[in-house]
């Protein structure tokens, strides 16, 4: 009996909430605002000197959707439009850097939406760079600016620079049909009139965006405001872009042992100079957008290219061969931003803390230094040309290394459909490139970018959200033939070239054996890293602990101390690839830092093209380094000195759209007035009869008497 | 932005109640207290009604049916609870008399009705409106999916005339139980029945079908409260005449 007392009670209280949570849906504000998801936002970053990008007010920008689509469109905003501030909505196509200053200028817009949904086409070029990427930091360290050297336009001819550019109002990015056609239809309905002033007299659609950011000015500012502290909690106002380097060599390197009290120094067994060859790829790119930075020729091409590569000389090479060289993998992070990652590097080898922080007290192999390096190889944008169009090799260095490694190159390159050309060095001027970093301290480093561009960028959409999959042309095989015409064939075939180089390189003899680079692995990589983080092969990598989900990566460097999913992904498929198996369990599949410095274990599938195989702990050189940026490690770094990377990222604390009705603003008046006038009147007739109450409702014997109601006040409101 | 729409819409449906809680209830303790407890009786009856509801709406009935059965619930609701208001009064009235062995009434009993009838109109009021203002202080106005852009006008227009009402009848009905005057307490409850009734068509679009027979419905009920009151038009004429 009890029993079923609470029980009823307890289900009549489940019924309540569930109904309370239904009316929340009921409310009027779902039936005020469309909340436009998937936006996505421009937002604020900044280096030593300067801010660069969007931010909105506290409560956000609103204005009224004006939809431009071609040139009248905007002139009409700008010279007719009454009913302002505006947001102005328009198509990549008409997304320029002119069309943004002159809505800048007009001082009637509060915010730029841009449209595209996936039947548009897409823009003949379209890149926010700077024509010049990078172009204060690498070589420019040396040299002074080398862009313009020999280049009438820079290296990315279509480069806006609208990145590098502070907004005054914010700006997003829609892609979702639905919100776009509401959007259509909203403005068609209330918005588009005959004459400007009849936007005055009705409710109009608008827009309120908000992405309002803590940081400005400079980072040197925010990174001071960071340290101060409220009473309760420190809230940072900006964080300094990095992340993780991903770094592997070929060949396990020696330790030193802990001796019997022998200068311990003395017999560490480091490399000689010039033994160590580079192999290196940029992870990161960028875009104007958050979240959405696909960089299929700027990162991708380089990425597969390379963990191909690797994985390839792995299988040529057995590990207990026993050389004198060495090749060191390098894919770094945040090489968008006056490369972070690359400058870290040479610091920390400047250092002698590369790759780990000398300890006497372990058995660690010794640091690599600048001196170590011999050839640079650097992979930057590769795709397919144009039928029986080469390779282009850029180098600054002239020296009989270099041009020995470029004829192995060309001659590999050549029996596998690779035409590999060299471009004799220009004064001084390189492509973007990490390399720069390292020549900008050793600048008799032997070293190459391997590109597909002669002279500037052909990819036009060089850092923006329109490098995907589409400007690779890539199909997937998903198992079956790859095609011998297909990015992937060709990519496989840049792959085995540099492999054979390379071994020719360390072995000091030509490669005999028939290993190639896997097609169909070049096939799922390219399937990965452009379509769908959790393909089998990122699964198999990460042991199925579901990292990433259905949708591309996005190549975004992200912030120091948040581990972007491109470097987990790219460093677990690299020790997946290439690692030796051990009898570890799962328990025990893990390095001891104090005891060994040169392996990671990992806890993988035994596969990479079957994720539920059986799993194993593989043994791999594979490890990641700190891509933080020198200017936040030293001491009292001059932020203004131009020397490292300083760019920051501000914080935000939400990044929102939502489409509705704004009311004219003769409405809010009138309501206004409306409603003094009452309270007004209200006041005076209550008064007015409180005085003469004893009149009005004449004393009398009965119950019929005294103080009552105020009739009258309401016949004065509403006569 | 439309923070203009906020406030006037908040003085339009609060002005009047507003004015009479300062310049007429504030001075009086006891009117304090009574506008309080008559406001918690209405909230009450909030209660007891969406209860009920809960417990009847569970029914697989259309959604119109649901709020036009829940409507009338409410009303009756309402007006049980206004009934058991003026019991609690009247107990409490009677009981201080004894304690204090006095005859004449503590309580005013005209001042005890407009106070309640105070509590009972803005209770309700807030109830209504609070949903819609706090919504209105965005920068939105209605009508992106439903409704036209001057509903929260409209809705305040509605809560203004439904606090006025809510004073009227209880000023009415007090002194009816009284005197048992059967025509007056009907008056009561039939034209709250009909005033809620009318809002119904609001759902249809025809806002202003729906507000200006209410209004004739609050000066009607005014004219009735004024009379149970004490007014006349004698005591009208009286008051011009002063003047």
């Amino acid at each position: 009996m009890n029993m079923g007392f609470s029980q009823i009670v307890s289900y009549f209280l489940l019924v309540l909430l569930l109904y309370s949570c239904n009316g929340e849906s009921q409310r009027l504000r779902y039936q005020m605002y469309e909340d436009i998801e998937g936006a996505y936002a421009c937002f604020r970053r900044l280096n030593g000197t300067h801010q660069f990008g969007c931010s909105s007010s506290r409560s956000g920008n609103v204005g009224v959707v004006h939809i431009i689509e071609n040139q009248a469109d905007s002139d009409w905003l700008v010279s007719n439009g009454l009913a302002g501030p505006y947001v102005a909505v328009v198509h990549p196509s008409m997304f320029t850097r002119s069309l943004l200053l002159t809505l800048q200028s007009s001082g009637k817009v509060n915010g730029v939406v841009m449209i595209n949904n996936s039947s548009a086409e897409k823009p003949l070029h379209f890149s926010h760079e700077d024509t010049c990427p990078n172009r204060y930091s690498g070589l420019s360290q040396l040299y002074g600016q080398t862009c313009s050297v020999g280049e009438k336009s820079g290296w990315n001819p279509h480069g806006t620079s609208v990145l590098l550019m502070d907004w005054k109002f914010p700006i997003f990015y829609v892609t979702d049909k639905s919100h776009i056609d509401h959007l259509y239809k909203c403005y068609q309905k209330h918005n588009a009139v005959a004459h400007p002033g009849e936007q005055l007299e009705r409710a109009l659609c608008a827009l309120e965006l908000k992405s309002h950011m803590y940081a400005a000015v400079n980072s040197k500012k925010c990174m001071k405001r960071n340290n101060y502290q409220t009473l309760f909690s420190q809230v940072n106002s900006c964080d300094p872009l990095g992340g993780r380097n991903v770094w592997q060599t070929l060949f396990p390197r020696s330790t030193h042992q802990l001796g019997n009290g022998l200068d311990q120094r003395s017999s560490k067994q480091t490399e000689a100079n010039g033994s160590i060859a580079v192999l290196a790829a940029r992870m990161d790119s960028t875009s104007m957008f958050d979240g959405l930075v696909p960089a299929s020729i700027g990162a991708v091409s380089g990425i597969v290219t390379l963990i191909s590569t690797a994985q390839l000389l792995f299988r040529m090479i057995p590990q207990q061969e026993n050389y004198d060289k060495n090749v060191l993998f390098l894919l770094l992070a945040g090489e968008s931003y006056d490369y972070i990652g690359s400058s870290r590097i040479v610091f920390d080898m400047k250092q002698g803390t590369f790759p780990v922080k000398p300890d006497p007290s372990v058995a660690q192999p010794p640091p690599i230094g600048l001196q170590h390096i011999g050839p640079f190889i650097e992979l930057s944008q590769l795709k397919k040309p144009a039928d029986g169009q080469p390779l282009y090799v850029h180098r600054l260095e002239d020296s009989s290394e270099v041009k020995n490694f470029i004829k192995i190159l060309q001659r590999n390159g050549n029996g596998l459909g690779v035409p590999i050309s060299d471009k004799l060095p220009a004064s001084r001027n390189l492509p973007p490139a990490s390399l720069q970093t390292f020549l900008a301290e050793r600048p008799d480093i032997p070293g190459l970018v391997l590109t597909e561009h002669a002279a500037q960028y052909s990819n036009n959409y060089y850092h923006s959200v329109f490098d995907d999959t589409a400007s690779l042309n890539y199909i997937y095989a998903n198992k079956s033939e790859v095609p011998n015409d297909s990015i992937q064939a060709y990519l496989a075939n840049v792959s085995t070239t540099i492999a054979h180089s390379l071994y020719e390189h360390v072995t000091n003899k030509e490669y005999l054996g028939s290993l190639t680079a896997d097609k169909n692995l070049m096939d799922e990589l390219l399937h990965c890293y452009l379509e769908q983080n959790n393909c089998s092969l990122f699964q198999s990598a990460v042991a199925g602990s579901s990292e990433g989900e259905e949708k591309p990566l996005s190549y975004y460097v992200g912030v120091s101390h948040v581990y972007s999913l491109v470097s987990i992904l790219t460093g677990a498929a690299m020790a997946l690839l290439t690692g030796s198996p051990t009898k570890f369990n799962e328990t025990d599949c893990h390095n001891n830092a104090s005891t060994d410095q040169v392996y990671q274990y990992i806890w993988v599938s035994s596969q990479w093209n079957n994720s539920s195989s059986p799993k194993v702990c593989l043994q791999t050189t594979m490890n990641f380094s700190s891509a933080v940026s020198p200017a936040f490690i030293i001491d009292g770094y001059d932020m203004a000195s131009g020397k490292y990377s300083t760019w920051t990222e501000s914080v935000w604390p939400e990044l929102t759209a939502r489409m509705f009705l704004k009311p004219p603003f003769y409405q809010e008046v009138i309501t206004l007035v409306l409603g003094i006038v009452v309270l007004g009147l209200s006041f005076a007739g209550v008064f007015y009869i409180n005085g003469r109450k004893e009149i009005l409702f004449s004393p009398g014997a009965s119950t019929e008497d005294e103080r009552a109601p105020l009739i009258r006040t309401n016949d004065q409101v509403f006569c | 932005m439309t923070l203009c729409e906020f406030f006037g819409c908040t003085f339009l449906a609060f002005g009047p109640a507003i004015a009479m809680l300062t310049l007429t209830i504030a001075q009086d303790p006891i009117a304090v207290i009574t506008v309080f407890a008559s406001a918690f009786f209405w909230l009450l009856s909030a209660l007891f009604s969406s209860i009920i509801w809960l417990l009847f709406g569970l029914t697989g009935m259309s959604q119109e049916v649901q709020i036009a059965l829940s409507v009338i619930l409410s009303v009756l609701c309402q007006e049980g609870f206004r009934f058991l208001l003026y019991k609690t009064l009247t107990l409490l009235d009677n009981g201080l008399k004894n304690m204090l062995e006095t005859h004449t009434h503590l309580i005013d009993r005209k001042l005890m009705a407009y106070a309640a009838g105070i509590g009972f109109g803005v209770m309700s009021g807030i109830f209504s409106l609070i949903n819609v203002l706090a919504d209105a202080v965005g920068p939105a106005t209605m009508g992106l999916r439903t409704g036209s852009d001057k509903f929260i006008l409209v809705s305040a227009c509605f809560t203004l005339c439904f606090v006025l009402l809510h004073i009227f009848w209880s000023i009415i009905i007090f002194p009816a139980l009284d005197q048992r005057n059967m025509v007056q307490i009907a008056w009561v409850l039939v034209t709250h029945l009909l005033a809620s009734t009318l809002t119904l068509l609001n759902s249809s679009g025809h806002s202003m079908l729906a507000i200006i027979p209410n209004y004739i419905l609050v000066l009607l009920t005014a004219c009735v409260a004024f009379h149970a009151a004490g007014g006349s038009m004698n005591s009208l004429k009286a008051v011009i005449a002063s003047r």
